[in-house]
């Protein structure tokens, strides 16, 4: 399949809306764009909904791809687009940001930490915790959310989830940044209360 | 070697940001010993990464959705049937 979609005829066959083209991405990419929409936060309704509108609007704009990007790429930012439309969270990161000040006040004046990280090491952490993460992940803002689910989830490279959020590196590793210290602080507290 | 190393905040923030991948070697080196030497930060990193494997982890509330993506499918693409059948 990957070789298939790396064809360097397929961005023409999308183009010339090729049937056999479209159902080829649309096969390689339905669940995994559904799968970001429920990770990006959006209950069964809404992500079946947003999926079917990102595949919808990749057929209509076929025509007008040109192949610089990943076709994937190109899919990934539609479903964007259509987060964006569904919720407004989705439209920008807050430039600032309370997690910022709790990273901050766990550091004394020469950066080192005054409340280091507390809890399980990574073993444990991974066994135990991708419930509690869900639950934690609800407290993280939409866009830091899609960026870490992207990341994560979906195993993309930063270079690639920058041209999907159109976002520069540097934004990209401060929401990721802040994603991650946001999900770390709210297991960590949920350890403390045992 | 004029480069300073780099303290904790700076080493912790670097690998949330995963700052890791665009860093030169030099730089990489130093987040790399400070590591090694700071079993704080190295517990934060660790916990970082546990974050993105536990996240991949499938929840088990979930059920399998071939059901919703067959009918997904159907919708997306059967609407592209029916127009090049037409024509």
């Amino acid at each position: 399949m990957p070789q298939l979609l790396d064809d360097p005829d397929l961005a023409s066959r999308i183009r010339a809306r090729d049937s056999e083209a479209l159902a080829l991405v649309v096969d390689a990419y339905l669940g995994q764009i559904l799968r970001a929409a429920r990770g990006a936060g959006l209950d069964v309704h809404q992500a079946e909904e947003v999926t079917q509108n990102t595949f919808a609007t990749f057929i209509e704009t076929a025509p007008r791809f040109e192949g610089r990007s990943h076709v994937r790429t190109w899919i990934f930012g539609i479903l964007y687009r259509k987060l964006q439309e569904a919720r407004r969270g989705f439209a920008r990161d807050r430039r600032m940001d309370d997690i910022d000040e709790v990273f901050e006040s766990r550091f004394d004046e020469k950066s080192s930490w005054t409340r280091p990280p507390r809890g399980p090491e990574e073993e444990f952490l991974a066994k135990q915790t991708s419930v509690e993460i869900d639950g934690c992940l609800d407290a993280v803002p939409d866009k830091q959310r899609l960026a870490f689910v992207l990341r994560e989830i979906q195993g993309l490279s930063t270079g690639e989830i920058c041209k999907i959020l159109e976002v520069s590196a540097t934004n990209l590793g401060v929401m990721l940044f802040r994603a991650r210290n946001r999900l770390r602080e709210c297991l960590e507290n949920r350890w403390a209360q045992g | 070697m004029t480069t300073t190393m780099p303290n904790c905040k700076q080493v912790s923030r670097a690998v949330a940001a995963d700052a890791f991948e665009t860093a030169n070697w030099r730089r990489r080196l130093a987040i790399r010993l400070h590591l090694l030497m700071c079993g704080h930060c190295r517990r934060f990193s660790r916990q970082i990464r546990a974050l993105g494997v536990a996240a991949r982890r499938p929840s088990g509330e979930e059920p399998t959705d071939t059901d919703a993506l067959g009918r997904l499918r159907e919708s997306i693409l059967g609407p592209l049937q029916d127009s090049s059948d037409d024509g």
